[in-house]
């Protein structure tokens, strides 16, 4: 009972930190729509990166990479690759979507989207699918911050009351200080989470084996098959390398990611960050060594559920006191807070810019924006946290089949940036083909050759985007094609 | 300069991605020989991560070093 106590206590401490990190980041730029949602673009190197960083390490790296290495072995290595690889569309396109946004005021996707290619449907349709896609992840990230509270303080916290309080501090900072507070106290998320990680990846195996290497040597002798493809249940390459090509070259257009190339200072800052991205990528090998240490503890007794082996490892294996127990749960926490609050953050700027702007919002002030993105943040996070205590089973659906189709947009959104020949109707004509294609293969029927299905839609949208393009070149310039070139330029709410 | 920079960079990040998907990682894909402890397989994607950084860290200075601005 005591242990859990000083868990609870710590674990508190580390909250109160980031309320008072978080409160404190707050600036009087908070009250413009640019300041609140783009901390008023000018976000230097080191928070930028701290921001990426945390944001995109969340709950599901710091519980599910484990649990991936300890259920699978080898194939767990598909989150190393696609995290790793993630700066390549952070140098890429990053530089583009900061420049463009600083010439026509955008601040979301949709923002882009509607203005380039003259359709205000098209910008609240990205809008939607942007808050369909937040919600159920900032769901997950709020009960597995219950989850984690209740596990590692023996139930002195329940689930309920864990995610209320996580909870209730992010809402609070997003609240009040907007993208300000998200920087501070991603930086300091981050660093805790690459120190408690290294910490545990370096001190479990030690404890249980003596030594990481010590550690492979018996795998190696007892269970071999983890340690190379196809791992213990026989994942495909093709599985896995369609997971690495989706998650690092469809995930750059998910909306907290893309709102965030709008805050960078410059483009080079973005570059840069993006430089030295893998660094806070490295945060994986320890994360995997715990999955791997976990392989023979639990060799007998399997776990029911994959994702607890950090958890179980920590608390119940490897005996360590309740003050590293209560860092421990400090770290994961900050995962899961540090993705939280970035998803209510841009859920809030999407649903408000994006989906009210242009229809019951068209004629609002900037302070007014202001107001009903801040409440926006709230509701949206009540909701997850209501659907987080109902847990119903179709919220991972929900948020695979939202992901998915944001990632039939990229085709669209490089057009934006890099081609200005394509057309809207091809454009559009892809991006539908593909998103019904996508659909097909995640729910309905298998997809070909166990490929992830958004790799198969990516495809249909890019063949049928040609066939569109190809098509409207051999034709003379049609009127609507002349029209859209000639169309007045609207900028949303430009900032003056 | 400008060509055959973003040509080399697209190059790098080329490789850097097919080294850890198929059919790149495919010959890596044992255990040994083991690199400081660490199975081949998992050591071969600790490399491609610190390839990918130096090769980015390189293009971003020729490219933003010293006072240089985009």
């Amino acid at each position: 009972m005591s242990n859990s106590v000083i868990i609870t206590g710590i674990t508190l401490v580390y909250m109160a930190i980031m309320l008072w990190v978080g409160l404190r980041a707050r600036t009087q730029e908070s009250s413009s729509l640019e300041g609140y949602a783009a901390g008023g673009r000018h976000v230097g190197v080191v928070v930028l990166f701290f921001i990426l960083g945390a944001e995109i390490f969340s709950a599901f790296a710091f519980l599910g990479a484990p649990g991936w290495a300890y259920k699978n072995g080898a194939p767990a290595f598909y989150i190393l690759a696609y995290l790793s690889l993630v700066p390549i569309m952070l140098w890429m396109v990053g530089p583009r979507v900061r420049e463009l946004g600083v010439k026509r005021g955008y601040l979301t996707h949709g923002d882009m989207l509607a203005d380039h290619y003259s359709s205000k449907p098209l910008g609240i349709f990205a809008g939607v699918v942007g808050v369909a896609a937040s919600v159920p992840y900032l769901t997950i990230q709020i009960a597995g911050a219950g989850l984690l509270f209740s596990a590692a303080t023996d139930g002195l916290v329940p689930f309920w009351l864990g995610a209320l309080i996580a909870l209730v501090v992010t809402t609070i900072y997003v609240f009040c200080s907007g993208l300000n507070g998200i920087g501070w106290t991603n930086l300091v998320q981050g660093v805790m989470m690459i120190a408690i990680a290294w910490f545990l990846g370096v001190a479990i195996p030690d404890r249980l084996y003596g030594g990481v290497s010590e550690m492979f040597t018996q795998i190696q002798q007892q269970a071999p098959e983890y340690l190379t493809m196809p791992g213990a249940n026989g994942m495909g390459w093709g599985f896995f390398t369609t997971a690495i090509l989706i998650s690092c070259f469809g995930g750059w257009t998910w909306p907290h990611m893309f709102t965030k190339f709008y805050t960078a200072d410059s483009g080079k800052s973005l570059r840069r960050v993006s430089a030295i991205y893998p660094l806070y990528a490295t945060l994986l090998i320890p994360l995997m060594f715990i999955g791997f240490a976990g392989i023979l503890i639990f060799a007998d007794t399997p776990l029911d559920r994959a994702d607890t082996v950090l958890l179980k490892l920590v608390i119940e294996v490897a005996e360590f006191s309740p003050w590293v127990i209560g860092l421990m749960l400090s770290g994961a926490l900050a995962a899961a807070m540090s993705t939280g609050a970035n998803l209510a953050h841009t859920a809030g700027v999407v649903l408000t810019r994006d989906v009210f702007g242009p229809t019951i919002m068209r004629n609002s002030s900037d302070t007014d924006a202001v107001k009903v993105t801040r409440w926006s943040v709230v509701v949206i996070s009540v909701i997850a946290y209501v659907v987080a205590l109902l847990n119903p089973s179709s919220l991972v659906l929900l948020l695979l089949g939202a992901f998915g189709l944001i990632a039939q947009l990229v085709p669209m959104t490089l057009g934006a940036l890099f081609f200005p020949s394509l057309k809207r109707t091809s454009a559009m004509a892809g991006a539908a083909v593909g998103s019904v294609v996508f659909l097909v293969f995640q729910f309905a029927i298998d997809s070909p050759f166990g490929w992830h299905p958004g790799v198969w839609g990516l495809l249909a949208n890019a063949v049928i985007l040609a066939v569109f393009q190809i098509a409207a070149s051999k034709k003379p310039e049609t009127e609507e094609t002349a029209e859209f070139a000639s169309a007045p330029i609207q900028v949303p709410e430009a900032q003056s | 300069m400008s060509k055959t920079y973003n040509l080399l960079v697209g190059l790098h990040f080329l490789v850097c991605t097919l080294a850890m998907i198929w059919p790149g990682a495919l010959i890596a894909n044992r255990i040994e020989p083991t690199v400081l402890g660490i199975p081949f397989f998992m050591a071969w994607y600790i490399l491609w991560m610190c390839l990918l950084f130096v090769g980015t860290w390189i293009a971003y200075n020729v490219r933003h070093g010293g006072n240089r601005d985009e």
